[in-house]
């Protein structure tokens, strides 16, 4: 069982920072649903909140490390 | 009316005062748009996940306004042209959260708060057609 569904989450918070941590990579990438077994559902609301707490920058588009150039 | 969620972003350089004005032009900018600012709560200062127009830092601040929908572009393209504030998110709210609900209304400037940890679910649809205005600033593309 999805751990949203677990936690009978309707919709998932962009402000969550610590939860959609667990959702990315080191890298900064959305961790695949086949690595978070995530349902369909809760993987869809999921990828939009993480993708709305990198517009207001509480989450990296690309890894920490791989910043500098 | 519609209640919106509105996180925005000011640079770290402004000081108390300064913050307050902003939340009043906020508030004004709400009300010329035929809506009211139902609450607002600081984050306080807060370090970016990268950097946004040269600044590592910025004060967040999240707020719920209560508006018509078709005032909604109005009150982006004035958002986007507010030099203080340097990302702005607008998403449509079901209602405001729980923990808020209680609270006196957004009309005095609330002090910052610590993150909020865990649940704050200030229910929003997904595939919302107010997400993500990425056309409404510039993203910071770098390479």
């Amino acid at each position: 069982m999805c751990a949203f569904c677990a936690d009978r989450a309707d919709t998932i918070d962009y402000k969550d920072v610590p939860t959609l941590r667990q959702y990315i990579t080191a890298r900064g990438k959305i961790k695949p649903r086949r690595k978070t077994a995530v349902c369909a559902r809760h993987q869809r609301r999921l990828s939009a909140a993480i993708k709305r707490a990198r517009h207001v920058a509480l989450l990296p588009y690309t890894g920490e490390h791989a910043r500098g150039s | 009316m519609r209640i919106y969620e509105l996180m925005y972003i000011v640079s770290p350089d402004l000081d108390q005062e300064e913050l307050a004005q902003v939340a009043a032009k906020l508030e004004r900018m709400t009300e010329d748009a035929g809506g009211q600012v139902l609450r607002l709560r600081s984050w306080g200062r807060r370090r970016l996940a990268y950097p946004i127009a040269k600044l590592r830092e910025g004060h967040y601040h999240v707020a719920y306004l209560q508006l018509e929908p078709n005032a909604i572009s109005g009150l982006r393209s004035r958002l986007a042209l507010t030099e203080e504030v340097v990302r702005y998110l607008l998403i449509r709210a079901e209602r405001i959260p729980p923990e808020l609900e209680a609270e006196p209304s957004g009309e005095a400037y609330a002090p910052p708060e610590e993150e909020p940890e865990g649940e704050s679910i200030p229910d929003e649809e997904d595939e919302d057609e107010l997400d993500q205005e990425d056309d409404e600033i510039d993203e910071t593309d770098e390479e």
